[in-house]
């Protein structure tokens, strides 16, 4: 039984792969749609599993870019289904088609909390996912503080708690109110301290957002913050499997130096000392490398650095070691590199002291701004 | 466009300025009017603008050499007309983008990072004072991770893969692969990078597929006893 469904999937996607031209995988569509259309109308006949093939089917015609609108609700209807197989394509397919502009989304509320409150870590994983995914404004007011929930339990695996804290990332965005400040700068601070790199990844990306709105609240994280990525451009104690070519986890350093740029100014004399360490690290430790990954990985993490010593307004020596490497940048053949060099040297032309050191360079900027390559690429 | 046209106007009497005092070559001066709608902002408040709403990835988008759209997610609501309308303007394009050129192209006021392997364009949608380079690693996480979970993947995996684990002894015509769903899901949430670890979500994936096996074999079992009950 089950090899004659899957047969009737793939002999259907044949067929569209067979199709000579538009106008016959049109017509194949159609048929297809109607099809469904009909299947779902008798709905008495329809088990989980062959509700499950059809919205498959209804998925795969959405991919090539024609027009499904009706099928939606089967397609939520399978969020409720008992077993994983049936309840992961509800979820995937919901959001693929739907967002939180879609009405009935909301009729999925109900069940999406028993999946994050129930037991099944699995189950749970599914439902953070769709909801930091897609989930909108009235879904913020009715899971909020199970999510929350999810983040701080010290019972829940790594796994749910970085999903519970870019779900909560997506409710903040959709309801700022969900998350009150008073309680969050304690247990933000304590998040910071987490040992886990994916979910320490993801808190972070939770902290930029609400530092950005509130700077002031969350002082209590910004030692934390250098101290993370000191911990991470040192390369201390950094296991093995989030280390990206050589350079620890870059989107955790990129992520935490975006973190401090909120931060307007460093009061602490020990903290700003120990961050200007580890920038000066950074800034003369990036070399142009052959591999592509490596070089994108730690310029990444460079460019970001270069953002932050702007930021923090930091001396003059400092400020020249940056421009003479954007001047490095710019006569870089790597296109990217070459592109990114320049347009951070643009934005430094703002601050006024740059100028100067700027106009030393100019000769530079001009040659490698006649060479024929960057006009056309640009 | 109306109020990037009204940011340029403002700006070009202060960048006017500035090429004066640091007497500038014309090409220079040419390329500052065009990065000043970006640098208008002042340093620190590069991120004044990154306000509550702003989302690190938009949408992410797999097409194939010939325009075909193997993958699609959305991270930020875009009707279905709008859907299909990013995708014809995005790829028209960077399928006309040559080989040598950089891989942020800027559309709507958005910046566009994408990477092409083999015959797929990995395309990612972000801001404009995001950064690139960190995105563009994402999408070699992605399939770096796609590479280990189907082993040296190409588009055809992404087309055929789909009941890889279940019927491996077919070569099925799959669908757009709910696998490669799976993948992105446990890599982005909200339009940001989840797990920075390969070795993980490696793990998680094989442990959802033998969710998913056990499934099939109660099925399987119950219905056997089922029918060695009716005989």
């Amino acid at each position: 039984m089950a090899m004659h469904g899957m047969r009737g999937l793939s002999v259907f996607i044949s067929d569209i792969r067979n199709c000579q031209n538009k106008e016959q995988e049109r017509q194949r569509i159609d048929k297809e749609l109607g099809n469904v259309r009909n299947r779902f109308k008798n709905e008495k006949g329809l088990s989980p599993y062959e509700k499950k093939k059809y919205v498959w089917k209804m998925l795969y015609i959405y991919m090539l870019g024609y027009d499904v609108d009706f099928g939606h609700m089967e397609a939520v209807s399978l969020i409720s289904a008992p077993k994983y197989p049936e309840k992961q394509v509800g979820y995937i397919v919901t959001s693929c088609l739907l967002n939180e502009n879609h009405d009935f989304l909301r009729l999925a509320i109900n069940t999406v909390r028993n999946d994050i409150i129930g037991r099944n870590e699995t189950f749970q994983c599914l439902a953070l996912t769709m909801v930091g995914n897609i989930g909108g404004r009235e879904f913020a007011e009715s899971l909020a503080p199970d999510v929350q929930k999810l983040l701080l339990s010290s019972s829940c695996r790594p796994l749910v708690r970085k999903k519970a804290a870019l779900c909560l990332l997506r409710l903040y965005r959709k309801n700022p109110d969900v998350v009150n400040v008073d309680g969050w700068a304690d247990r933000m601070a304590q998040l910071l301290d987490e040992r886990d790199l994916g979910v320490l990844t993801s808190s972070m990306s939770l902290l930029v957002a609400l530092v950005s709105n509130n700077h002031e609240a969350y002082w209590s994280c910004l030692p934390k913050c250098v101290k993370t990525l000191e911990r991470l451009a040192r390369n201390q104690d950094i296991p093995q499997e989030y280390t990206y070519y050589g350079i620890p986890s870059p989107w955790l350093q990129v992520k935490t130096m975006r973190a401090l740029q909120y931060f307007p100014t460093i009061e602490d004399p020990y903290t700003r000392r120990t961050l200007f360490e580890v920038l000066q690290r950074i800034l003369m430790g990036t070399d142009v490398v052959k591999n592509v990954n490596k070089n994108n990985a730690s310029h990444a993490v460079l460019f970001e650095a270069l953002a932050l010593v702007m930021h923090l307004d930091a001396e003059k020596e400092m400020m020249s070691q940056c421009v003479s490497l954007l001047g490095k940048f710019i006569a870089v053949r790597e296109p990217n590199i070459r592109y990114l060099g320049l347009e951070n040297m643009t934005r430094m032309l703002m601050v006024t002291d740059v100028q100067e050191i700027i106009k030393r360079h100019q000769a530079q900027i001009i040659t490698s701004l006649k060479d024929p390559d960057i006009r056309l690429s640009f | 466009m109306s109020e990037k046209e009204k940011q340029k106007r403002s700006t070009s009497s202060y960048s006017s300025d500035l090429e004066l005092k640091l007497g500038l070559h014309q090409d220079l001066k040419l390329k500052i009017k065009l990065h000043f709608y970006v640098a208008v902002l002042p340093l620190s408040g590069r991120l004044e603008s990154m306000s509550l709403y702003v989302l690190q990835i938009h949408f992410v988008l797999l097409i194939s050499r010939q325009g075909k759209v193997r993958l699609t997610k959305w991270y930020s609501p875009y009707s279905q007309k709008e859907r299909t309308k990013v995708i014809r303007e995005l790829s028209g394009l960077i399928l006309t983008r040559g080989p040598k050129l950089c891989n942020f192209v800027e559309w709507r006021g958005l910046r566009v990072v994408y990477k092409r392997y083999a015959s797929l364009y990995f395309c990612m949608c972000i801001d404009e004072d995001d950064n690139e380079l960190e995105i563009l690693e994402i999408i070699h996480h992605y399939v770096e991770v796609l590479d280990r979970y189907f082993g040296s993947v190409c588009e055809l995996d992404l087309i055929y893969n789909f009941h890889k684990i279940i019927y491996k002894c077919f070569n099925f015509w799959s669908c757009l692969t709910l696998k490669a769903y799976f993948i992105l899901d446990e890599l982005l949430i909200a339009g940001e990078l989840q797990e920075p670890s390969k070795r993980t979500i490696a793990r998680l994936v094989a442990a959802q597929d033998s969710l998913v096996e056990s499934a099939k074999e109660q099925t399987s079992s119950i219905t056997s006893i089922i029918a060695q009950a009716a005989k």
